[in-house]
């Protein structure tokens, strides 16, 4: 049985309208408020013509509005597609092309945003472009507004039937691809529906959980934050994102907000370990910290498990492809040693690992082979691309049954006699920085199309306080002479700040292996020596 | 003032050695346009021990403090000792 995943909203609002459902900072809405604002905005994304399957770009920053938003679209039977504001303005046009988008949700500072966008569109595509304006004051925007945060105030809240079915997409995300093109995850309301009822029963979670919401809003960490926390009828507390660059802030923000739920990229919580931003006994109300997206470094855990004895510590792990998470593993106790590697674990409800072979059969427990998922949480597919998802998604190998897919996650594991799966690493270029998802390539091709680099290289480094630094080793065409300050500035207009190299490395000639290619193990090494050497 | 005037164009070359970023004015916000993030922060940190004898303690750390060159400037002016060849 599954549902559609506004009707959690709607049903805490009639039981508990007065709850607090999300907040930041001073800013907070209660369940009721909540289901009255996004009927509003269904009703007037209904007059304004939105039909079922029509996607919505989001443009808002993290806030309530941005909830509203999303569920505010998914009454009104469309797709969400949430933008990144941070990101370049060529890159969320192209993304937005690509949806084949002509509805964009707006708030907060992001009006120069919209104006620009528009203004990198086909102008048939702009003048098309439908723009509601949801919080703050209207900007002085060229753009014409479909309407405007007035509108919606005054616009009807009566409650409006389901216009679509649980099969049917409720989100489109956008991850790093290869070539240069990001792709995107279609993901069904069912989808999310599975994990979350899961996760709320695995975990405990309920009315008077206060969950953090520390992911941006583009990435999937953020489903759960946001669905996780309604399914229990709990309390979401988005976290500013600025906070992230200060450790004792973040520390300071659990402490004060009473957290019980911490949910992030271990990224964070390595930064917060390493800047001893966690004192002993902290956090009393904190029942249970959860990562996802990346290993967590031993050390760092060991070291949180010591300060927060009383917390819960599991370790969640899956792509956006299959929806949040697909296994999770919860450390029984502090490891004993900071060698030890923790579990990605078991599947969780309705999903199913599988350690395969080259020729897609399973490999015996031990063996390291590759990582596949099948369940209730694959996403249908890339949106509107039938080669990757072909690629991807397949059959499982003798079945008849034509449901019944398997992903390829790229990720190489070993399943042990015990039935816990463990994570080796990668079978391709994929790395993860910070918790985001980065194809090597996609930053190579941007810096090629530059067009004064003879020959570049892009490799992940451990940094002094980061596990994986984006960093450039490259040779100019003869010339030449790119500076690394200059070909940030003219790589930050095409690619988000997170995928740029932050060390660089100008050099005469890329160390080949004595197969010709480029030695990417030589130069991560080359850039992990200059990081003791020099800094 | 050309004290504090050369010490701004220092930090600002440090901000290109150390996060490789342009700064296109002492007023742009470093944090919102992507410029500054925690990896930067931390690297810059450890310049301005090194290169300038400024400890900074994280945990007394304010965002704003770090926004921009300017406030980066004024920071940093307020934690060393005034240079006595440069000031008037």
């Amino acid at each position: 049985m599954s549902e559609l995943l506004q009707r959690w909203v709607r049903d805490h609002a009639e039981r508990r309208p007065d709850a607090p459902a999300v907040r930041l900072g001073e800013r907070g809405m209660t369940y009721a408020e909540l289901e009255r604002a996004s009927n509003r905005l269904a009703h007037l994304l209904l007059a304004a013509g939105c039909s079922p399957g029509d996607r919505v770009g989001l443009l808002i920053p993290k806030s309530p509005a941005a909830v509203v938003a999303m569920l505010g679209v998914l009454k009104a039977g469309a797709i969400y597609v949430p933008l990144d504001p941070g990101s370049p303005v060529i890159r969320l046009a192209r993304i937005f092309e690509q949806c084949d988008d002509r509805w964009l949700l707006a708030g907060g500072d992001t009006g120069v945003l919209v104006d620009l966008l528009s203004a990198e569109l086909p102008p048939a595509r702009a003048r098309e472009l439908r723009v509601g304006w949801l919080s703050g004051a209207t900007p002085p925007a060229v753009t014409p507004l479909t309407f405007d945060a007035a509108d919606l105030e005054h616009a009807p809240e009566a409650r409006i039937s389901p216009r679509t079915t649980p099969g049917d997409p409720a989100h489109i995300l956008f991850t790093s691809g290869s070539t240069g093109v990001p792709k995107g995850v279609v993901i069904t309301h069912a989808n999310v529906w599975h994990f979350v009822r899961w996760a709320v029963t695995y975990f405990g979670i309920g009315p008077s959980d206060r969950n953090s919401g520390h992911s941006p809003l583009h990435f999937d960490l953020s489903t759960f934050d946001i669905y996780g926390t309604f399914a229990a009828g709990a309390e979401l507390v988005m976290i500013p994102p600025e906070l992230s660059l200060l450790p004792h802030r973040l520390a300071r923000l659990i402490r004060d907000a009473g957290l019980t739920q911490w949910f992030s990229v271990p990224s964070v919580l390595n930064y917060m370990a390493k800047f001893d931003a966690v004192r002993d006994g902290d956090f009393p109300a904190l029942k249970r910290l959860l990562w996802c997206g990346e290993v967590f470094p031993t050390p760092s855990l060991m070291h949180w498990m010591r300060r927060v004895p009383h917390a819960r510590f599991t370790n969640l792990y899956g792509p956006t492809e299959a929806t949040i998470a697909s296994s999770f593993y919860t450390v029984p106790e502090c490891p004993a040693s900071e060698e030890d590697v923790i579990p990605i674990g078991r599947a969780c409800g309705g999903e199913e690992l599988l350690v395969l072979d080259e020729h897609r059969r399973p490999v015996s427990a031990g063996e390291q082979g590759d990582l596949y998922i099948a369940g209730v949480g694959l996403s249908p597919g890339y949106w509107r691309d039938r080669d990757k998802t072909n690629a991807a998604f397949t059959l499982r190998p003798r079945t008849s049954n034509p449901e019944d897919r398997i992903y390829r996650t790229g990720d190489l594991a070993v399943m042990g006699e015990d039935g816990l799966v463990r994570f080796c690493g990668r079978a391709d270029n994929q790395v993860k920085a910070r918790g985001y998802r980065i194809e090597l390539g996609e930053i190579e091709t941007a810096l090629h199309a530059l067009g004064v680099l003879r020959e570049c290289a892009v490799v992940a480094a451990p940094g002094a306080a980061f596990d994986a630094v984006i960093c450039c080793a490259f040779v100019p065409v003869t010339g030449e002479h790119p500076t690394p300050a200059g070909m940030r500035e003219a790589l930050a207009r095409v690619l988000p700040a997170y995928m740029l190299p932050a060390r660089w490395l100008e050099l005469e000639a890329l160390p080949a292996t004595s197969n010709g290619k480029i030695d990417r193990r030589a130069l991560k090494e080359r850039f992990t020596h200059e990081e003791v050497v020099v800094r | 003032m050309t004290g504090h005037r050369s010490l701004e164009e220092r930090l600002a070359q440090t901000l290109v050695d150390a996060l490789h970023v342009d700064v296109p004015s002492r007023e742009t916000d470093l944090i919102r346009t992507g410029r500054l993030d925690s990896v930067g922060l931390v690297d810059l940190l450890l310049r301005l021990e090194r290169q300038y004898g400024v400890r900074v303690d994280m945990e007394d750390l304010e965002i704003d403090q770090f926004r921009s060159l300017g406030s980066i400037t004024a920071f940093v002016a307020a934690r060393i000792e005034p240079a006595p060849t440069n000031s008037t």
